[in-house]
């Protein structure tokens, strides 16, 4: 546990050095979802349109409420009934199925109330498993009831199993347990040489897999946290971004990656990262980078960005360093 | 003067993540839509006392915590299950494309469940959403002292849930 004071401020896991093994791992944890994005731009654009067509708010809330107003006329007519046959000795159950040893029967409310699969006929050929089904010594007519209580048209039998294949995986599920062998390794286990071993077998045996690009990104993921930059920029380089879910993220790393050699090429990567995901949660860091590759570039636009940067993120994790850049020039 | 389509267009995405984050990839479409309804109707009572940012978080907060409200009296009418954030996550773009993401992801957010709704806000707002403090005190209406408080006590219960669920296989 960290040793801050109990009721003092606290840094964010995301952000703190020390602590125990908990915190550090906690800390990976978040770190690694931190950039979580939102809904994707058409939704938004739906979403405004919806707006811009105006609201019916009240009618909108009473549409919502009805499930629950007949709900509850439903749950009380129900109650109401089973109050008003159990005095009479109007037994439901028992006019289907009485049995002979069974204690005393009580009304029971939700059997009441869900009749529906009572009442089904049975389908040609179901007569059989109802039969199976049905407890000893009861006659064949009562059985009408009794699938609700056993199921057994649900239970898929081994046959049926052997009959749609399910049971034997397929090649696409061996492949997807092999990279998902590799994932597991580099998520939960942290274990990034493992997972470049599951990696390397998977790209052995599936060299033309259909999960090839998500087994580039994995690769892309355990080079980083093994500390292999160069490898990892290698291989983002070669990644077609465009098909990739997360190609913002993607390339704000392949932009911080280039930003340690190639200004150039981090530039043209954060500005698109910019570009794509102005208003989303890898912006923050991609103006920033931007500004600091061209304060190295001695690009008068990097005081744009950090003007920039300071005016959407007052409270950024880098305002304080764009504070102090600004200050100095 | 603010209006609804700058908010919109400055904010629409962080809010929509704050859904995501707070209730689920399930209907966040309609929590959002929800948001700015809400937003449009008190825009006039708006005065800049806080940032817009924070009022907006603050109406975000209210409104799922209002669709919590809903969605447990509808289970308990229904017996439909009330959806936990970790099934709520969003898909991946491609099946398995950031699976070692979602599946971190749903580590987190299964403890997150498990925790009350004040905790589980809180974490999420300062852990994930890394609001700073003073941004927090106006969102959810608590003293700065309180806050701390509160945060540790929810880290604790976060920390102590997680270990329990995970700690012998993560063996951290």
């Amino acid at each position: 546990m960290s040793k801050q004071a109990k009721n003092g401020p606290l840094r964010r896991w995301v952000h703190q050095d020390g602590g125990d093994e908990l915190d550090v791992h906690l800390g990976d944890v978040f770190r690694s979802i931190e950039g979580e994005p939102g809904l994707p731009p058409s939704t938004l654009a739906q979403v405004r349109r919806r707006l811009a067509r105006g609201p019916a708010p009240g009618r909108r809330r009473a549409l919502r409420l009805t499930p629950l107003v007949l709900a509850l006329v439903t749950a009380g007519a129900t109650a109401a009934l089973a109050n008003w046959a159990a005095p009479t000795g109007f037994r439901v159950q028992q006019l289907f199925a009485p049995t002979p040893s069974a204690a005393p029967t009580v009304p029971q409310a939700p059997r009441l109330a869900s009749p529906k699969p009572e009442a089904a006929p049975p389908a040609p050929g179901d007569g059989e498993q109802a039969e199976l089904a049905a407890p000893a010594g009861e006659a064949p007519s009562t059985s009408v009831v009794r699938p609700l209580d056993v199921s057994p048209l649900r239970a898929p039998t081994r046959a049926s199993a052997a009959i749609d294949g399910s049971a034997t995986p397929s090649a696409i599920a061996l492949e997807s347990a092999l990279l998902q062998r590799a994932l597991s390794a580099l998520r939960r286990e942290r274990d990034a040489k493992s997972a470049l071993k599951l990696l390397d077998e998977y790209q052995g045996r599936y060299p033309n897999g259909v999960l090839g690009l998500e087994a580039a990104v994995a690769r892309v993921d355990a080079l980083l946290l093994a500390g292999m930059r160069a490898e990892a920029l290698e291989r983002l380089a070669r990644l077609p971004l465009e098909r990739v879910g997360r190609r913002s993220e993607l390339q704000l790393v392949r932009a911080e990656l280039y930003s340690e050699r190639d200004c150039a090429k981090a530039n043209a990567d954060f500005s698109a990262v910019l570009l794509l995901d102005n208003a989303g949660p890898f912006a923050e860091r991609a103006l920033y980078g931007r500004a600091t590759c061209r304060l190295r570039q001695r690009d008068p636009a990097a005081m744009t960005d950090f003007r920039s940067y300071l005016a959407r993120y007052p409270n950024g994790r880098f305002a304080e360093a764009v504070r102090q850049q600004l200050a100095g020039t | 003067m603010l209006d609804l389509d700058t908010l919109y267009r400055e904010h629409a995405a962080d809010v929509s993540r704050w859904v995501k984050r707070l209730w689920g990839a399930r209907d966040a479409e309609d929590l959002l839509h929800e948001v700015f309804l809400v937003v449009q109707r008190r825009l006039p009572e708006f005065r800049a006392e806080s940032s817009a940012r924070t009022w907006l978080y603050a109406i975000t907060l209210r409104v799922v915590s209002s669709r919590r409200r809903q969605a447990r009296l509808r289970r308990l009418l229904l017996l439909r299950a009330t959806p936990e954030l970790q099934e709520e996550r969003s898909p991946a773009a491609s099946p398995l494309g950031s699976a070692v993401r979602e599946e971190t992801a749903s580590m987190v957010y299964a403890v997150l469940e498990k925790l009350s709704e004040r905790d589980r806000t809180l974490l999420i707002s300062f852990e994930l959403e890394g609001l700073p403090a003073s941004e927090l005190t106006v969102a959810l209406g608590i003293s700065e002292t309180n806050l701390w408080v509160s945060l540790h006590r929810a880290r604790t219960r976060f920390r102590n849930a997680y270990w329990k669920r995970f700690g012998r296989q993560l063996g951290v």
